[in-house]
């Protein structure tokens, strides 16, 4: 009697029943997953909110595409429009890293075309003004494009030019670096922090006055500069030099106490408190400060430049912004509902408003839901119910391996995602998802699915 | 900030978006393996195709255990905390139960009994 007369007559032997069980669920994980997949891929909304409105977005950045995204998802006969100029997508958080070499330039650079959805329409122009009396904007191809909704989603400027003697032009050139604005930047940033690591010399690191998007990364560079130069064997070659407009380096306070021990005692940092960069003389490697005790000129070979940064020109010059306060120039949203003050058939998201903390991409990811829940509310009359607590988070790289990952409130309280991972400690868990899961996270908030 | 399932996953999809497919390929090839294997109604001796996707599957994970530290940019010096080594360990398990479980069928084919 073989074993295959066995197996006719439907009786199943161990070995098969252990290939079945292991096969069964194989075969039920892959159809969940690509049930569950293709629904989180491609997905239409079933309950989608009839609505014939004007809705124009000003910005596809990561706040301008997030909420196109859920807008075309969650209304039905809508016209969305999206303005922007911009053909390429800069995924911003990973600047830090181009700039000090743990990434190539390339892996930051992603078309807006991927993540406009269809059924969207994108105007290739940029908004030079704001006519929010008449519900309309201007585009820098004079074209007037009239609104029911506006959201302004631009993100902010770098105002090179607030520093004497500073323009673009410069990164990547007598020592100066600056993270901000492009891949380019970064990239030319990188030469500059390899040769300066390479090397030795005296290291400036500056930090511009006022609100600027992650507001982490000039700590980041100068602490993954001092672990570059540490693993290059330079570290005795080098003197490095924070410089703080204030007298705090980091908004939270458990953050900034850990770095005020941090930075002299642990990476031998010399903090230089109420010191703003106010002009440089790249041929003669020299910055100048303003300080409480006047200026002050300091050599350098290397020079990692903050620009102080605002709203964009248009946004700042028109009756959407704050006109004064200490957020004067920002877009002048209430910094729970992220509704307009003035003008409730405006909201805004991401760096452009006027709020106490928040111009980082984490922000977007919880503020645009809120900016989308209140938009629909008001469409229907009702009042906007959602709330944004001010949450935002800097993965906070301390070195190429390690990070601590921060997250807080408008309270500055602590509110961590993950209770598991500890918000006082530097790991390696957090270098993990800041060099492999956080650009997944915000292309998948890109595509409105987080 | 709260991550719903569908929130996880659907940021794991994207870290794998590009993989996806070469994924769905070999998921679905293993899957016609076992179908094709559970219709001719052979005879099975698993031990032999279960020892060696264990062993396998083993090997990898002590691989990615080994080398992932370095994958991330990062060294093995950096990898010092209970949440570190939780994750390492996790991920490295996964990635060998993963390897097994879809090696599995193939190696059942090629361990099929001669009689069968």
């Amino acid at each position: 009697m073989s074993h295959r007369s066995d197996s006719r007559h439907g009786s199943i032997n161990p070995g098969r029943r252990r290939f079945l069980q292991a096969t069964g669920a194989t075969g039920v994980l892959a159809a969940a997953g690509a049930v569950t997949g293709s629904h989180m891929l491609y997905s239409s909304n079933v309950r989608a909110q009839p609505s014939n409105a004007r809705i124009v977005i000003v910005g596809a950045g990561a706040a301008g595409l997030s909420l196109a995204s859920r807008l075309a998802r969650e209304l039905d006969g809508a016209r969305i429009t999206i303005v922007d100029p911009r053909e390429e997508h800069y995924y911003q958080p990973g600047l830090t890293l181009v700039a000090t070499g743990a990434w190539d330039a390339e892996r930051v650079i992603d078309r807006n075309a991927r993540y406009i959805p269809r059924g969207v329409d994108w105007v290739r122009s940029a908004v030079v003004e704001y006519d929010p009396d008449n519900d309309r904007v201007v585009t820098d191809g004079g074209d007037t494009l009239e609104y029911d909704y506006l959201l302004v989603a631009t993100g902010l400027q770098v105002n090179f030019d607030a520093i004497e003697g500073m323009e673009p032009g410069l990164i990547g050139q007598e020592g100066i670096a600056c993270v901000y604005d492009n891949p380019d930047h970064a990239g030319r940033s990188w030469r500059m922090i390899r040769e300066f690591t390479d090397s030795g010399g005296i290291g400036l690191f500056t930090r511009a006055p006022g609100a600027i998007k992650c507001a982490g990364a000039p700590l980041k560079v100068t602490m993954l500069s001092e672990h570059r130069l540490r693993r290059q064997g330079n570290r005795n070659a080098a003197e490095l030099h924070y410089f703080q407009p204030g007298d705090s380096l980091f908004s939270q306070p458990d953050m900034d106490e850990f770095l005020k021990r941090h930075f002299p005692d642990e990476r031998d940092i010399n903090v230089n408190w109420q010191h703003q960069l106010k002009a440089i003389e790249p041929g003669a490697r020299q910055a100048v400060f303003s300080t409480d005790n006047g200026e002050r000129t300091v050599d350098y070979d290397f020079i990692h430049v903050v620009p102080p940064m605002s709203a964009p020109d248009p946004v700042r010059n028109s009756e959407l912004a704050w006109a004064d306060g200490p957020f004067a120039g920002w877009l002048e949203v209430d910094r729970h509902t992220m509704q307009h003050r003035r003008y409730p058939n405006v909201f805004g998201v991401g760096d452009v408003v006027g709020t106490p903390i928040g111009k980082t991409a984490a922000s977007v990811k919880a503020q645009v839901p809120v900016a989308v829940d209140n938009l629909l509310a008001v469409m229907q009359e009702r009042e906007p119910a959602a709330s944004y607590n001010g949450y935002t988070s800097c993965p906070l790289i301390t070195e190429q391996g390690r990070g601590i990952l921060v997250e807080f409130d408008y309270d500055l309280n602590m509110v961590p995602s993950f209770d598991f991972i500890d918000p006082y400690k530097e790991q390696w868990v957090p270098w993990v998802m800041k060099d492999r899961m956080l650009h997944a996270a915000y292309n998948a908030m890109l595509r409105g699915r987080i | 900030m709260a991550f719903s399932f569908t929130g996880i996953l659907a940021v794991f999809l994207e870290l794998a978006r590009g993989a996806l497919i070469p994924a769905a390929v070999l998921l679905l090839a293993a899957l016609g393996v076992a179908i094709y294997l559970i219709l001719r109604r052979q005879q099975f001796n698993a031990g032999p195709a279960v020892k060696l996707a264990g062993a396998i599957g083993i090997i990898l994970a002590l691989l990615a255990f080994a080398l992932t530290p370095g994958f991330s940019g990062a060294s093995h010096a950096q990898v010092t905390s209970v949440i570190d080594y939780t994750a390492l360990t996790g991920a490295s398990l996964g990635f060998g139960i993963g390897s097994a479980v879809v090696l599995y069928p193939f190696l059942q084919l090629i361990f099929r009994r001669a009689d069968a």
